[in-house]
């Protein structure tokens, strides 16, 4: 008995070795980055736009944010507004959207893409070094593997938005 | 005792709920708070490693980036950095490349049966094979370092998901695409010893990703570490004037100019590329490639009476292939045609050739977990020899135009279940050629189970043929000379019912992400080749009188041999701040069973090479041996150290080595001394260093050695002596 008990002690000591390895919790980038934008809408404040009951999302250049963001699309909403993805491949066919992702494959120079977006009352989310000092309001970039982001708050309240404290709590300045 | 239980269950219920925790997902990301999210590492952050981890089939990718920081001056010397790949240089420049060995079987063989036949090479998934007698002709590849976006690896028989010829794996390159819009530009030159000069470049331009067009240029020169050549004779490395064989020549110096005429030259050659991207639509994608090559180089291939055993080979190819994805279709038509002459100067070695190559497939949609993909494939390769021989006389190696199809069927199923934790991967696959007039079947059977979303196990199953090769089918050569006054007829015939070449494998493999910088891949495998094929000396009759002194018959055959492998592959990637470490190391076993070195039949008439006595010495006579296989090291490997030194500053070591191996060569039978027909090729360490230095974002200076400690130890058989090469370059990338 006491053999067959130190057998099982063992045995679950050995799985739980095994399982170490799966213990930590991760995430695929995109996934992340999808559910980070989501959370951004809790703590910016947009200016009323009363002609939109949609809540719209943008996405400049292919990007596998896509599918995470279709996920949430599903079974989410903002301010109780249905959320609506558009995808737009150069500056110019830019339409109004309440955030505007720039994927690090879109290939399109940034001033264009802000002059277009210049005081429209967009959030402009990136993700590539250095663009949150070139103007974007929220850029993403990776410490030690993990997700973080950067805050222009000039880039923030020059389009109208309001971030609040809290989050920029979080962020990374830029100044 | 309560007390371990306790905590015993304890840790189980912790490991569970642990499991049990999916945060993966995104619904499940959406009730973390930002300070939550924020602490989640992520997975993966490039792609490639992600798909590399839950691959089902033994694979590595070697990224543009490794390439650029590792110094590799060429795409054949960066497959070095790829676990389960055996890349031995013959001259500058010129490699002989194997996945997990098969070399040199049957042992003792002519030189033409060497280098490496089951190996399936393809750019962007077009095959670049050669049908002659299989493998590639790895000077013949239009394209450059400049234009690789990466290469994957696939270990093992993989026929039914690629196609016959990936006998022992594939190697499949990725060409670049302009990502951002507008201009693209990415050019390299390097210049180091030996008078090797590389220089590539291409320029492109994206139209609203919508559009993109590429036109690449790519140019090498590269010089022979030595400039002696093996002679048989005094057993040395000589001048090319005092090699035996070359200096008996009855055609005299014009011939051996003919056939040699840049002794010193390894390779020069140069391609220009094109590559043209539109995608008019979501679901539409069109794609054009388009290049021009020509290609001298002296690299070690075959021999005949008058040469030494680096011959000098020349071709010139053209190809186009042309891709669409629409919707749930795929088609690709791919053509390609050139001139060859891989002996230059022996009129029957030369040929004109061109490859068809068509496939359609529907992806079908996916039903719950499970996706479908069949595909229809025609292959068609011509060689012609007409134009530049004699065919009344069977002068030329087939003496006419030489033509071996393929009508294929495939079908790829791919089935998640259990949660999405088992895959199982399954690719079969029927060819009908038109000689061997008949079906064959390949499959390919994959499972990959994630116990967690670090650890992975796999198995694989598969069977794979090698396409009938055109030596195979259509030897049509008579060869005749002076015998005693006389003379002999020596008739070499294909054999058009031939078995094909066939490797079965099983696999089993083990990935585990322990934290995560760090990933294990680990794999086991055995395989069982069989089919060999080679030149048989069936019948012959001396004639006493007349003019004909002898008259004999010679085809190509299957032997009895058969070839069993063991190893295992231990790929290691490890990052630890600036540093990466990717060591990697294969250990395998080669047996030979019911191998004869008597390439004769039972009916051959007499001679020296078969003891006189064909009844007793002939191709049956190794039934029921075994042994142990010297041509692949039983243990080889190497490692991509880097060390980003600063933000601009980055060093890189790439060590390889591998352990003694004997190449055996038909020498070895007539003469039997232990130095004729042997090559023993030493163990070996050699270390690659490069340091590169980002002037700014677009410009990197680069200085690398190759082969730093100077090892000579040669690399295959009557080859060059590889040398310390440094290489100093500069690369612009817009």
């Amino acid at each position: 008995m006491r053999n067959f008990r130190l057998f099982i002690a063992l045995l679950v000591f050995t799985f739980r070795s095994v399982s170490i390895w799966g213990q930590k919790d991760k995430a695929s980038e995109y996934n992340l980055k999808a559910a980070f934008i989501y959370n951004f809408t809790r703590y910016i404040e947009w200016k009323e736009e009363s002609a939109e009951n949609e809540f719209i999302i943008g996405i400049i250049g292919a990007s596998p944010i896509n599918d995470p963001l279709g996920e949430i699309v599903k079974t989410e909403t903002v301010d109780n507004k249905k959320i609506t993805i558009k995808r737009f491949s150069k500056p110019a066919d830019i339409s109004f959207c309440h955030i505007l992702f720039i994927s690090q494959n879109a290939g399109v120079a940034l001033d264009d893409i802000l002059a277009k977006m210049s005081g429209k009352g967009t959030l402009i989310i990136s993700e590539q070094n250095g663009y949150a000092e070139l103007g974007t309001a929220i850029n993403f970039v990776i410490v030690n593997r993990k997700l973080k982001f950067e805050a222009n708050v000039r880039a923030i309240n020059s389009a109208g938005l309001t971030a609040s404290s809290q989050l920029l709590k979080l962020a990374i300045i830029i100044k | 005792m309560k007390k371990i239980i306790a905590f015993a269950v304890c840790m189980n219920a912790v490991s569970i709920q642990v499991n049990g925790q999916k945060t993966d997902s995104v619904s499940s990301l959406l009730r973390l708070s930002i300070e939550n999210l924020m602490n989640i590492p992520i997975y993966s952050a490039s792609k490639v490693a992600e798909s590399t981890f839950d691959a089902p089939l033994s694979s590595s990718v070697l990224t543009k980036e490794q390439i650029k920081r590792s110094g590799c001056t060429s795409i054949m010397e960066a497959l070095r950095m790829v676990p389960g790949v055996i890349v031995r240089e013959q001259t500058n420049g010129n490699y002989d490349i194997h996945i997990r060995g098969l070399d040199n079987i049957p042992p003792n063989a002519a030189f033409l049966f060497f280098t490496s036949s089951t190996t399936l090479v393809m750019i962007d998934n077009y095959p670049v094979y050669n049908y002659l007698h299989g493998g590639t002709f790895w000077e013949t590849l239009p394209i450059d370092i400049n234009d690789v976006e990466k290469i994957e690896v696939v270990r093992g028989p993989s026929a039914a998901l690629y196609g016959p010829n990936a006998v022992s794996g594939v190697i499949n390159i990725i060409t670049r695409k302009p990502l951002k819009e507008g201009l693209y530009s990415v050019a390299n030159a390097l210049a180091g010893s030996y008078h090797s000069i590389i220089t590539n470049a291409s320029v492109g331009y994206n139209q609203g990703n919508k559009f993109s067009a590429i036109l690449s240029g790519n140019l090498q020169n590269r010089n022979r570490t030595q400039s002696t050549y093996y002679d048989e004779t005094t057993q040395q490395y000589v001048p090319l004037d005092s090699v035996t064989s070359v200096k008996r020549n009855p055609l005299g110096a014009d011939n051996i100019n003919e056939r040699y005429p840049h002794p010193d030259l390894a390779m020069r050659k140069y391609g220009v590329n094109g590559f043209v991207n539109y995608n008019p639509a979501e679901r539409v994608r069109l794609s054009a490639a388009f290049g021009v090559q020509h290609a001298e180089v002296q690299k070690e291939f075959a021999t005949d009476g008058y040469s030494a055993y680096l011959s000098t080979a020349k071709a010139d190819t053209r190809y186009v292939t042309l891709k669409g994805d629409i919707n749930d279709w795929m088609v690709q038509v791919s053509y390609l045609n050139g001139t060859q002459l891989p002996l230059l100067g022996l009129p029957k070695w030369r040929w004109t050739y061109n490859t068809l190559d068509a496939l359609v497939e529907y992806k079908i949609a996916p039903i719950k977990n499970l996706s479908v993909t069949p595909g229809l494939i025609y292959r068609r390769a011509i060689y012609d020899d007409s134009k530049y021989v004699n065919t009344a006389i069977k002068e030329g190696l087939w003496s006419g135009r030489a033509e071996s199809v393929t009508n294929a069927f495939s079908l790829r199923a791919d089935y998640k279940l259990l949660n999405q934790r088992l895959r199982l991967v399954g690719g079969a696959r029927a060819d009908k050629f038109n000689y061997p007039d008949k079906f064959y079947y390949s499959y390919q059977l994959a499972a990959t189970y994630k116990i967690n979303d670090r650890n992975l196990v796999r198995l694989v199953q598969s069977k794979a043929y090698r396409t009938p090769l055109i030596i195979d089918l259509f030897s049509n050569l008579d060869i005749t000379g002076p015998l005693n006054g006389r003379t002999y007829l020596l008739e070499v015939r294909g054999n058009k019912n031939i078995k094909l070449l066939t490797s079965n494998l099983f696999e089993a493999g083990y990935r585990v992400q322990p934290a995560d910088n760090l990933e294990i891949d680990l794999e086991l495998f055995t395989t069982k080749t069989r089919n060999f094929s080679y030149t048989i000396f069936e019948s012959g009759t001396f004639y006493p009188t007349g003019p004909l002194a002898f008259q004999g018959l010679s085809d190509l055959n299957n032997l009895t041999v058969y070839a069993r492998q063991w190893g295992s592959t231990l790929a290691v990637n490890y990052i630890a701040g600036a540093w990466q470490f990717k060591p990697f190391v294969t250990l395998q076993k080669t047996m030979l069973y019911n191998y004869s070195p008597y390439a004769n039949s039972p009916a051959a008439p007499a001679l020296p090479s078969n003891h006189n006595d064909p009844a007793t010495y002939n191709i049956y006579s190794g039934m029921g041996t075994k042994m142990e296989h010297q041509a692949t090291p039983a243990c080889y490997g190497g490692a991509y150290i880097n060390w980003k030194a600063g933000a601009r500053l980055n060093i890189n070591l790439n060590p390889w080595f591998y352990s003694a191996q004997t190449q055996l060569q038909s020498s070895n039978l007539t003469y039997n001394d232990g130095v004729r027909g042997v090559e023993h090729i030493k163990g070996k360490l050699m270390l690659n260093a490069a340091v590169t230095y980002d002037i700014t974002k677009m410009i990197t200076l680069s200085l690398s050695g190759r082969n730093c400690f100077n090892n000579e130890a040669r690399e295959f058989y009557r080859g060059d002596a590889p040398a310390l090469m440094v290489f100093g370059g500069i690369n612009f990338e817009l």
